[in-house]
């Protein structure tokens, strides 16, 4: 056994790991080994000074110091649950928003198919060619329908304090491609019943009825035209939403399950009195006034006799013919249009403007004639 | 020796056995950390991060490691990680060389009593040896108890004792070669 073996040996006494034989032979060994004894003798003492360090304490209790902030963590905690977003509905127009943010876009994609259904007939939104793609996972990813049509809508309708219900549409536009989209339509929107819009508007759409105004709101172009911006709100949602040109050839062939589902009552609402055309009408007219909501409508609207679409974006109303040429573009509008649509000889597209300070107009817009006049 | 009862209620959302068992283990903390970091200033602020930590993590301590174990490792990560830094420390390996060639100098620091001597050499320790030092001297953890606070394998936990006590004996040979203490 040699010194190094021993300094080992050694070390493991100190921790009281050897066994009998083992301590023998160290015994053994620093016995006849002078150098080995010493380097014993003052490991041994090292290790009782070790052992005799100061069993410090603390000052005072860290415990009653940190409860303070223990309690901040277990408020953190509790009130990560529960708490609102904190992001006031009517500033954006959006309803259902008294989640947490993160869950606010999966809430209203999940109401998507029914109320814009709902809403889009009721507000008599006519639409040949209206054809919404939505893409539940992209929009999903992109979390607040970047690229996507993102249609939401309240569920509290019924029950808004006005007794009318109000969806405010956002859109805008994004200056991104939508290469993976596959169509050339796409509109960005956001419904709500917001009682704050309510009470302000009224239906000059001649196919609104059911409604007693459709809210629709300007969001700022994120892409494009910072300049457009409506303030109508900036929140997260504004400027995600999307729209490209809207020619009436545009309808993508292949849409997703939504853009199926809308298809049928959508195109055909204009071919009112066609039975055999529109099947879900009637149904979908019945969940309208079981529910007695209105809670999506469209950015497109087209006029009774198919030859005009007009469409809302970018803070403005553009006229386009049915071959897809712009017959008329609108200045761009500060607010929100809290209703439009086509007079019943569809000769006019009549939509009102309002502001969040109460004050708005009436545009009537002549496509045949390309002018727009504000009404008295 | 803190009861398995109230580290299990603790565990299941007892707010009060969580703090009765903080409480129970301050003393361990700090005790912990004041060895590691070297001075009361920086323990208190270590131990309490650690003892927070403890509080928002009980939830993810598992009975099949040890309670105190699994406390000392969360606050010599705290120490090791934020309140070691810039440090300087000796290269375990060239021991000799530098205390040999700083002799005179280390016998006018050592000029205080012995647990201040230690406390000095402890601190000049790389980090990982004096943690290993400060759980077995300190804690009164065996091998394995250290091995599982640090995450360390066995052999590598005796191999960083058995150096920093040679390093340690060398600081205190040089020490009493300086004739302050016989």
């Amino acid at each position: 056994m040699n010194c190094q073996e021993v300094m080992e040996y050694m070390q493991r006494e100190l921790d009281g790991d050897l066994g009998d034989i083992e301590s023998a032979k160290l015994r053994e060994h620093i016995r006849r080994c002078a150098d080995c004894a010493e380097m014993y003798e003052r490991l041994q003492r090292l290790s009782a000074e070790l052992e005799n360090l100061p069993k410090v304490t603390p000052p005072f209790s860290l415990v009653d110091a940190i409860l303070p902030k223990l309690e901040e963590i277990d408020r953190a905690a509790a009130g990560g649950g529960t708490g609102a977003d904190g992001q006031p509905a009517g500033a954006e127009g959006i309803g259902e928003k008294t989640g947490s943010a993160p869950a606010a876009p999966r809430r209203r994609i999940s109401r998507f198919n029914l109320r814009v259904l709902g809403g889009v007939v009721a507000a008599g939104i006519v639409a040949g060619v209206f054809l919404v793609t939505y893409d539940r996972d992209r929009l999903e990813e992109d979390m607040i329908g970047n690229r996507a049509l993102e249609l939401a809508s309240s569920g509290s309708a019924s029950s808004d304090a006005s007794g009318s219900s109000e969806p405010a549409i956002m859109f805008g536009t994004v200056s991104e491609s939508f290469d993976a989209m596959n169509v050339a339509d796409q509109y960005g929107m956001e419904t709500s019943a917001d009682a704050a819009n309510a009470g302000d508007s009224s239906p000059t759409g001649q196919e609104a009825s059911p409604t007693s105004g459709v809210g629709y709101k300007f969001v700022p172009d994120r892409g494009e035209a910072g300049g457009t911006d409506s303030g109508t709100g900036s929140g997260a949602d504004a400027g995600t939403d999307v729209y490209a040109s809207p020619g009436a050839d545009a309808a993508p062939g292949s849409g997703t399950e939504n853009a199926e589902l809308l298809e049928a009552p959508v195109a055909q609402r204009g071919e009112s009195g066609d039975g055999a055309e529109m099947p879900a009408v009637g149904v979908i007219q019945d969940i309208v006034d079981l529910r007695k909501e209105l809670a999506a409508s469209s950015v497109e609207s087209v006029s009774p006799d198919g030859s005009y679409v007009a469409v809302f974006a970018d803070s403005r109303v553009i006229i386009y013919d049915r071959n897809g040429n712009t017959r008329f573009e609108g200045e761009e509008r500060e607010g929100a249009i809290a209703a439009y649509g086509w007079t019943e000889d569809g000769g006019f597209f009549r939509y009102e403007i309002r502001r969040g300070d109460g004050t708005g107009e009436t545009y009537r817009i002549d496509p045949a004639a390309g002018t727009e006049t504000r009404e008295p | 020796m803190v009861e398995p009862s109230l580290i299990r209620a603790a565990r299941e959302g007892d707010r009060e056995a969580l703090i009765t068992l903080l409480r129970k283990i301050e003393t361990h903390v700090y005790r912990t950390a004041y060895y590691l970091v070297g001075n009361e200033q920086d323990a208190m602020d270590a131990a309490q991060e650690a003892l927070i930590r403890i509080y928002t993590k009980i939830g993810s301590y598992e009975e099949k490691a040890q309670f105190k174990t699994w406390v000392q490792r969360i606050v010599t990560n705290i120490c090791i990680d934020k309140f070691r830094r810039n440090k300087p420390t000796v290269s375990i390996e060239e021991h000799e060389m530098v205390f040999e060639g700083r002799e005179s100098v280390e016998g006018e620091v050592m000029a205080a009593c012995a647990a201040k001597d230690i406390r000095e050499a402890i601190d000049r320790l790389p980090d990982h040896h004096r943690a290993v030092v400060v759980l077995r001297y300190l804690q009164d953890f065996s091998y394995n108890e250290i091995a599982d606070s640090l995450d360390l394998p066995l052999n590598t936990v005796k191999s960083y004792l058995f150096r920093a006590r040679q390093q340690l004996q060398v600081l205190l040979r040089d020490y009493q070669k300086g004739g302050v203490r016989g």
